[in-house]
């Protein structure tokens, strides 16, 4: 039977090429000492991810293309990972991932508008609240007890200047 | 120089340079175990309390943090998969694995032994190179360097052994991260997107933290309930983990020499020496399941960061060229107490270089002590639920991000180049290779421009020097190896079947 192409990764590595050939149009603009370097390494760039393309179309020639892993940095969703979460399926791990990518996102975006230390503290609790679900007590003490440590380090000790927020 | 061996270890030992040898020791760990804050930070912080010290003084609260921020940075490297330092980066490839198998005592035991035994060797190599340390660092010019950098890329085919077009697209991509800013030998400004932030390039610091801390956050809290797969942690393994190192102890030694050398070149540092000395064990240790837990790649990885800080030494005290961000700020503490590199310091003041070195003997045995003493219990985060580890670890790494520059800009490279992390671990793109290239690219792009400006165009450069064309040769055989291997390998591989 044919096996079907991953499209997840197909579509991660077409937009990783249609990115590598714009820096790739990018970087034949520049003067020739400032562009040697970029056009050498993107010109290889788009060579391998269009070698790679055609391998996850055509899972014949990924075969010919990679031996069987040596040394790599499996994702825990494939079973190499710490304690597993027991009934997790690939749709509902998918699903937690995309709304860690949206906690860090939410994290930046906290930070930038309203400042570290007002931001830190509002992701903390509502990270451990909603995505953690745990108790409102581990909640407010785990988030007083990271801020007041993030607080004596960073302002105390180390006399950083986090900047304010954009609203405050 | 026996008797500047002798004031060294009496003015070491002495009140209350002992105590500000503590000190250091304390802050550089504390710097080193949180990821973004490197110890050249720690330093920096540490300077303006020495104005009132004496220059011994000076150099036993600098040498303590200096001698202690790498260790510090193994245990996060362990424990989390988050580099407290560039140089633990590869430290991750093999402790995080035995940590998620429960064996992170194992991991912290070795790293801890690794790590001191290591700065010891480096040390002793400064001492013993002392008179002769002038001549080694002059003799390596921009051909060598650009050919130095062409052998760490190499590394890239044994790191990504087996999915090699993943490893070349991975690293491939860690060259052009290094190309974004302000060309170095040109005038363009290339890849920055009409942002002001990228004039000065992509920063290791929060390139470090996305492609690890954050990329593994997002794995963890989706696919764990605690980092241990067993949520249990092997008791007695930190003995286990010291015997390690002397069970390999010759591979150790190899790393050493690794980490010396490379950190008696200035400008290269840690962030090299541990993935080539990581890469060096993946090619002689036949044996290995590295990348799965294998000890020894955090004995490769510590002994070579920890043995570098006696080679950063050599071209910073006999010619006051740092040969590392922590040996820099070295510098200027040495310069703000009226202390100057090269004669002066070599001759004059010996007894000083001999505070310094045994005061980063004494740095190393103090944290790799603390960190043994607290290794089954630093173990046991490994077993805390991955939804209160998670937010943690990322408003720490985001801090972090932000402190190492004071700079909002970093928490944005931090988090984009954690996505795409995250988007290669999935994909099975390793992203060590990333790394590499980002170290390396500038640095070969740069040293290229000079070496053919020295040279009036000739590429004859890079092969009539000695150390160069000795580079080279590293380079072809480091380049061809992975592919004699594999081939080696599938050849015996049907034979083994028949047996």
């Amino acid at each position: 039977m044919k096996k079907k192409p991953n499209y997840g990764e197909l579509a991660f590595f077409v937009v990783f090429l249609l990115f590598s050939v714009a820096m790739f149009l990018q970087a034949i603009k520049f003067t020739p000492a400032g562009r040697l370097f970029p056009v050498i390494i993107l010109g290889t760039l788009i060579v391998l991810l269009v070698i790679k393309v055609i391998s996850i179309l055509n899972p014949k020639v990924a075969s010919t293309l990679d031996a069987e892993p040596v040394l790599q940095d499996t994702p825990l969703s494939e079973g190499e990972g710490g304690e597993e979460s027991g009934e997790r399926n690939p749709q509902a791990t998918f699903r937690t991932e995309l709304y860690m990518i949206g906690w860090i996102v939410s994290l930046v975006l906290l930070v930038y508008f309203l400042g570290f230390m007002v931001a830190i503290p509002i992701f903390l609790f509502a990270f451990l609240m909603v995505q953690g679900k745990h108790g409102l007590k581990v909640s407010l003490v785990t988030t007083a007890a990271v801020y007041l440590g993030i607080y004596l380090l960073f302002v105390v000790f180390l006399n950083a200047s986090f900047p304010a927020g954009r609203l405050f | 120089m026996l008797q500047a061996i002798l004031a060294g270890v009496a003015e070491v030992f002495s009140w209350p340079t002992f105590l500000y040898v503590m000190i250091g020791s304390a802050v550089g760990q504390v710097f080193g175990v949180l990821p973004g804050l490197s110890g050249s930070i720690a330093m920096a912080l540490l300077i303006p309390m020495t104005f009132g010290m004496s220059a011994a003084e000076a150099m036993a609260l600098l040498g303590g943090a200096m001698g202690a921020v790498t260790f510090g940075g193994a245990i996060t490297a362990i424990l989390f998969n988050t580099p407290g330092t560039p140089n633990n980066a590869a430290t991750c490839l093999d402790g995080y694995p035995m940590a998620k198998q429960g064996k992170a005592g194992v991991a912290l035991g070795a790293a801890a032994t690794a790590s001191a035994l290591g700065a010891i060797f480096g040390l002793v190599v400064l001492t013993a190179v002392i008179p002769i340390m002038r001549q080694i660092v002059l003799a390596f010019g921009p051909p060598e360097y650009f050919m130095l950098a062409i052998f760490g890329l190499t590394i890239i085919a044994s790191v990504s052994e087996g999915s090699f077009l993943n490893g070349l697209i991975a690293g491939a991509f860690g060259l052009f991260l290094s190309m974004i800013g302000l060309s170095p030998v040109a005038i363009d400004k290339r890849f920055t997107f009409g942002t002001l932030y990228l004039w000065d390039g992509i920063e290791l610091v929060p390139a470090l933290i996305g492609l690890f801390a954050i990329a593994e956050m997002i794995n963890l809290v989706a696919n764990s309930k605690s980092v241990s797969r067993t949520g249990t942690v092997v008791k007695g393994g930190i003995l286990e983990g010291i015997l390690s190192v002397f069970k390999h102890f010759w591979l150790f030694i190899r790393c050493c020499v690794i980490g010396t050398f490379i950190g008696a070149i200035p400008g290269i540092g840690g962030s090299v020496s541990n993935f080539v000395a990581y890469a060096h064990a993946v090619q002689t240790e036949k044996d290995g399941k590295f990348g799965q837990g294998d000890v020894r790649g955090v004995i490769a990885s510590e002994a070579s960061n920890d043995s570098k800080d006696g080679g950063a030494l050599m071209p910073t005290l006999a010619l006051g060229i740092p040969g590392s961000p922590t040996a820099a700020v070295l510098l200027g503490g040495l310069l703000i107490h009226g202390i100057f590199p090269g004669k002066q310091l070599m001759v004059d003041e010996l007894p000083l270089v001999f505070t310094l070195v045994i005061t980063l003997v004494v740095a190393n045995l103090y944290t790799s002590t603390v960190g043994l003493l607290l290794g089954n219990w630093l173990t046991k985060i490994t077993t805390a639920p991955t939804t209160i580890l998670a937010p943690i670890v990322l408003v720490l790494t985001t801090a972090g991000a932000y402190a190492s520059r004071n700079n909002l800009g970093d928490i944005f490279v931090a988090v984009i180049i954690g996505i795409m992390g995250y988007l290669m671990s999935k994909f099975q793109v390793s992203r060590v290779p990333v790394i590499i290239g980002l170290v390396l690219g500038s640095l070969a792009e740069q040293s290229f421009s000079t070496a053919l400006q020295i040279s009036r165009g000739s590429y004859a450069v890079f092969f009539t020097r000695p150390y160069s064309l000795a580079l080279f040769v590293l380079t072809i055989v480091g380049a061809i190896y992975p592919f004699y291997a594999s081939y080696r390998k599938r050849h015996k591989a049907p034979g083994a079947a028949e047996n």
